[in-house]
């Protein structure tokens, strides 16, 4: 139980180096995606979690090689500065490490309600007409 | 009645002429229809019921409530593909998209001369599709609400002159809510849970929900029953047991599942072929920087096709994500992904989906019947294919007008001109140079067959080595189909139905006990009597 919540709260150091959102969107309700990651995870494959924490390793280890720092020790835009260099390897497989553990936290933060709508996705609006309108056979 | 584990307070032991696990393409039908013929079906489905207000336009939270390990399975091997199932009540019909495609003829004239399968006639199929499109309301998708993306696109297609059209969907009175994959919020969609089960139902069958099939029980050479256990949402403990004394079992868990459970309980191994032959049809997916918004989501997901390269094994049909699936798709992470996701309401997106032809699939067991392990290895002949189909793509889209066009291959992640396209012509694609592939339509692991030296079940779904065992499923298609399944298999189903009916019959005329009698009025034919008895006359 332990380990689990040492885990959990890996993660979530991590969202917000992971989740940018750009001017004028919504901002990242922390604990929401923190929510989510966990449900997600919890509901997914025992496989899958151990290749997310495991690339949560594989993460910090990389930062320590290349910056000779803890992640977790850096500033904000300094670990999102760091991010973006494995973003911009040349090796895809690298580039996948970032990208599958921010997964999660896209499912979460993109699936509000009100993030939607700024996007132009107006889904209490349709919740509202679906549940108006029902086909039968 | 539907029996869900809160409704039991202990083991439960009950007798049945036909126990169909899984409820999805395969099993849906083939409960109705023996149902509706007066037998004693119960339905075992690991998922759940969910009713209509339970699909709330909320993507995130279907993939962790209607799908198999919140959609999080992938294949084993480079690259890695996403391979999504559905877990509830209606299979992987309740998250799918709706199209239904016939059957392409040479797919079945391969049938015929590799696998003898020629009792599966032209005729025959032809018959059964048209029963299976009136019952479902098959039409093309209706240019009203097929979306803005969808139409741009095939604008595109049609000013290059590549045949394209309108997909044919199992929908009544889509709205183009543009949520099918995540559970259609109205109703229209004709998935398995709003037309199959309920006529299940109806007609008598039981539907035990949230309980796994474990045990497939076999006493000299026939099987026997089933044996099962119910679990609550979050618990890890297992619950009460189910066990169901059956005359036919009919499994239809799905072309992963099935293959586990056989493989777990030992049985109808003999061919080898158990788990073999996995074809899935890889997808892949671009996404268009548009001048102008396309309404994303909203609109029908998958309404329109180009099928100009049907023949060389690439279809490229329709797709759109909403915003939390787009976003966890992008290959850009960080500021990049934000700026990117700013974009949204001017991104079009299409995909593509590769009929295989040197690719190798293998379902293994796994540490538990649950969770098989899956390998696939790409050919080349496939990942030159896949590659070819993003340059058409990418080559419709800029004829839709599009400024930019993004893929998943590494290099090649931003095409802006008619000079990058050339380049991606003559790259040479490598295995690990391309990321953010899925698939949807796992197939051919218990393949149908001739011969019981290389093939698990016969022509009419009994497998070879267990009397009265049926397999009935994505899993018995011996070939990739180059067109999405669900009404193959549902036709494979309807088939099979008439061999059990004709197989209890012998059996009930030989002593055994009868069935009830057969309930009116329900049944997919104008003759209100089920499919398979109207076509026997
Ligand atoms: C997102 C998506 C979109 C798709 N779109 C289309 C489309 O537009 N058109 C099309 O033709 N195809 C589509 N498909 C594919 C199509 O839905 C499947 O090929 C088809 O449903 C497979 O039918 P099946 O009976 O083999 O399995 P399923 O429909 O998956 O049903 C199997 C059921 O068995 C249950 N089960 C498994 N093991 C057990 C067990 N041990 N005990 C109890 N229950 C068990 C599962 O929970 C599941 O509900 C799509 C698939 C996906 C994922
Ligand atoms: S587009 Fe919307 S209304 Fe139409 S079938 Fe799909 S989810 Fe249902």
């Amino acid at each position: 139980m332990r380990w689990r919540e040492y885990l959990q709260r890996r993660v979530e150091k991590l969202i917000p180096v992971l989740l940018c959102t750009s001017y004028g969107q919504p901002e990242v309700d922390l604990e929401q995606v923190s929510a989510f990651s966990r449900e997600f995870l919890s509901s997914g494959t025992p496989a899958f979690r151990l290749l997310y924490f495991t690339l949560i390793l594989v993460l910090e280890g990389l930062c320590m090689l290349r910056l000779r720092r803890p992640l977790q020790s850096l500033a904000l835009e300094q670990a999102r500065d760091f991010l973006e260099s494995i973003y911009s390897s040349r090796t895809s497989l690298l580039k996948a490490v970032p990208l599958l553990l921010s997964a999660p936290f896209y499912l979460a933060h993109y699936g509000r309600e009100d993030v939607q709508e700024a996007l132009g996705f107006p889904v209490s609006a349709l919740q509202e007409e679906a549940a108006k309108r029902e086909v039968t056979r | 009645m539907i029996i869900r584990p809160s409704d039991i307070s202990g083991d439960v032991r009950r007798e049945a002429d036909v126990v169909v696990i899984g409820s999805g393409a395969g099993g849906a039908p083939v409960a109705k229809e023996l149902a509706e013929a007066g037998y004693r079906v119960v339905v075992i489905e690991e998922g759940e019921y969910f009713k209509r207000q339970d699909f709330d336009f909320h993507a995130s939270r279907a993939l962790t409530r209607f799908y198999r390990d919140a959609g999080q399975s992938v294949t084993l091997g480079l690259p890695f593909v996403l391979l999504l199932q559905g877990m509830t009540v209606g299979g992987t019909t309740t998250v799918n998209s709706g199209t239904c495609l016939r059957l392409p003829r040479h797919v079945l004239k391969r049938w015929h001369l590799e696998y003898g399968l020629r009792d599966i006639t032209e005729e025959e199929l032809n018959l059964l599709y048209a029963a299976l499109e009136e019952y479902l309301f098959v039409k093309r998708a209706d240019p009203e609400v097929a979306g803005k993306n969808a139409l741009l696109f095939l604008e595109g297609a049609r000013k290059l002159g590549y045949s394209a059209g309108f997909i044919p969907r199992n929908a009544k009175d889509c709205e183009g809510y543009g949520m099918c994959p995540y559970g259609c919020p109205s109703g229209a969609k004709q998935s398995a849970n709003v037309s199959w089960i309920p006529d299940a139902l109806k007609a008598g069958a039981d539907l035990y929900t949230r309980c796994r099939a474990e045990r497939i029980m076999v006493r000299s050479g026939r099987v026997v029953g089933v044996r099962g256990r119910f679990y609550r949402p979050g618990e890890r403990a297992k619950g009460h047991r189910l066990e169901v004394e059956a005359r036919v079992v009919v499994l239809a868990g799905g072309a992963l599942q099935t293959p586990s459970l056989l493989m777990h309980n030992r049985i109808a191994l003999g061919s080898g072929q158990v788990g073999r032959n996995l074809s899935i049809h890889p997808c892949g997916g671009t996404i268009a920087l548009l001048e102008e918004e396309t309404g994303n989501p909203r609109g029908i997901p998958q309404s329109t096709y180009v099928d100009e390269f049907a023949p060389d094994g690439i279809m490229l049909e329709g797709v759109t994500l909403p915003p939390p699936v787009m976003a966890s798709t992008l290959p850009w992470g960080g500021r990049r992904h934000a700026e990117a996701m700013r974009l949204y309401p001017y991104c079009g997106t299409f995909g593509s989906m590769i009929s295989e032809h040197d690719s190798v699939g293998r379902v293994v067991a796994g540490p538990s019947a649950r969770q098989p392990l899956v390998f696939y290895r790409f050919g080349s002949g496939d990942l030159e294919r896949l590659k070819r189909s993003f340059l058409l793509m990418a080559e419709i889209w800029f004829a839709a007008g599009a400024r930019r066009v993004f893929t998943p291959i590494e290099g090649f992640r931003e095409i802006n001109s008619p000079r990058d396209l050339e380049r991606l012509s003559f790259h040479r694609l490598k295995r690990g140079e391309i990321y953010g592939l899925s698939a949807y339509h796992p197939m051919g692991t218990c393949r149908m067959g001739s011969d019981p030296e290389w093939s698990v079940v016969k022509s009419t779904g009994e497998t070879w080595e267990v009397e009265n065992l049926y397999i009935c499923d994505a899993s018995v298609l011996p070939t990739s189909l180059g067109v999405n399944p669900q009404l193959t298999i549902m036709a494979l189903a309807l088939r099979t139905a008439g061999f059990i009916d004709e197989r209890l019959q012998s059996s009930t005329s030989a002593g055994k006990a009868g069935r009830r009698p057969a309930e009116k009025g329900l049944g997919v034919s104008s003759k209100k009597a089920p499919f398979f008895r109207d076509r026997r006359g």
